[in-house]
C-alpha cells in the first residue's frame, strides 16, 4: 500500500523560520508543500520519511529568503494492482458502490466488477441508496454499513485537473503537483478502481 | 521538483505504523502535541484498525524466510503480511494457483 520515493525540490525557506535548526524547518516546510497532496504517478504523499541532502542555502537579490535544494523521501500511498486492501463502505449507489479509508475516500466499485450474481433493492434509510446483495450457493449476502470490505486494486487513475474558465488564478498554484480544487462536483485527483471478487469469500465467514 | 526514484522501496504496513509511532503519535490522545500532522492521523488511524498493530519485525523478518521455500512473488507476500489470512478461504483470492 505505501512506497517510498526520493524527489528532490527547490524550496524557499521564509526568513521567520531562520530561528529554527535547518533539519526542522525544512521539514515543517516539506510537510506544509506536500502532506495530503496527490503528485502525479506517486500517489497520495502521507509523510515525510526522511531528508537525505540539504544544498544551497543562496539568497537571490532582492529576496529576504533563502533558497535551499533538498532531497527527500516521501511515503506515499500507493497501491500496486492486485493488492488487496480492507475499507468500509461510504456510499451505495446504481453505479456501484464508494469505499472509504479514512484518509482517502476515492475508491469505486463500479457495476460490472461487482461480485456475481447479484441482485438490487432501493435502500430506505439513504436518498438515491441502493443496497446491493450478493447471491452464492442459495445465501443472501448483503453488503452492509457495518462491513469490512475486501478488495483487489484493478486500477489507479490520475485525471487530469479540470480546466475551468475564472479558475485561472488557481491553476498557477496547482501545476505539477495536483492539488485538490473546490469545484461544483468534488475532484479526484487520484482514482482507484476496484474488484470485489475477494468480498465473495468473506461474506462466508460470517 | 524533480523525481529521483519513484520506488525507492516498498513498506508494509507495519513499518508505517512504526515510523508513526516512533514520532510519538499512539501515545498523545490530544493529537496536538506529537509531531504528526491531522492528515498523519487519519493514517495512523487507519492502521491501528488493520493486523498491523499487532506485528512485530521479528514476526516479519521470520515470515519472509519461512516463505522463501515457496518461491512466492513479492505482491503476495505483501499482501499476506498486510492482511494476515486465518483460513483457505481468505488465502485463496491472494494467490495465483493456490494448492
Amino acid at each position: 500500500m505505501f512506497v517510498m520515493s526520493e524527489i528532490e525540490h527547490t524550496l524557499r525557506l521564509p526568513p521567520h523560520l531562520l530561528n529554527r535548526p535547518l533539519n526542522v524547518a525544512i521539514k515543517g516546510e516539506l510537510e506544509s508543500l506536500f502532506l495530503d497532496k496527490v503528485i502525479g504517478k506517486l500517489g497520495l504523499c502521507v509523510s515525510v520519511y526522511d531528508i537525505l541532502s540539504i544544498d544551497g542555502g543562496f539568497i537571490f537579490p532582492g529576496d529576504g529568503a533563502s533558497t535551499y535544494t533538498a532531497k527527500f523521501r516521501l511515503v506515499m500511498f500507493r497501491p500496486y494492482v492486485g493488492e488487496v486492501i480492507s475499507a468500509r463502505l461510504e456510499e451505495s449507489t446504481k453505479d456501484g458502490l464508494r469505499l472509504s479509508l479514512g484518509f482517502f475516500n476515492d475508491i469505486y466499485v463500479p457495476v460490472p466488477l461487482m461480485p456475481n450474481p447479484y441482485h438490487i433493492e432501493p435502500d430506505p434509510e439513504h436518498k438515491n441508496g441502493i443496497k446491493w446483495i450478493w447471491e452464492y450457493m442459495g445465501e443472501n449476502y448483503p453488503i452492509d454499513w457495518t462491513d469490512e470490505i475486501r478488495f483487489s486494486v484493478h486500477s489507479v487513475n490520475y485525471p487530469p485537473l479540470p480546466i475551468e474558465q475564472g479558475k485561472d488564478s488557481e491553476q498557477k498554484d496547482s501545476e505539477e503537483k495536483g492539488l485538490r480544487q473546490k469545484d461544483i462536483k468534488p475532484f479526484a485527483p487520484m482514482v482507484i478502481t476496484v474488484s470485489q471478487q475477494l468480498c465473495c469469500y468473506y461474506g462466508l465467514l460470517k | 521538483m524533480k523525481i529521483l526514484q519513484s520506488n525507492a522501496g516498498v513498506l508494509t504496513n507495519y513499518e508505517v505504523l512504526a515510523l508513526f509511532r516512533s514520532r510519538g503519535a499512539g501515545k498523545d490522545p490530544t493529537c496536538v502535541i506529537a509531531a504528526v500532522a491531522p492528515s498523519e492521523f487519519k493514517v495512523y488511524d487507519y492502521l491501528e484498525q488493520t493486523v498491523a498493530s499487532h506485528q512485530t519485525i521479528e514476526i516479519i523478518h521470520k515470515f519472509v524466510e519461512d516463505c522463501e521455500k515457496y518461491d512466492l512473488a513479492k505482491g503476495v507476500m505483501l499482501n499476506i503480511v498486510n492482511i494476515r489470512p486465518s483460513s483457505a478461504v481468505e488465502i485463496d483470492p491472494l494467490i495465483q494457483d493456490c494448492d
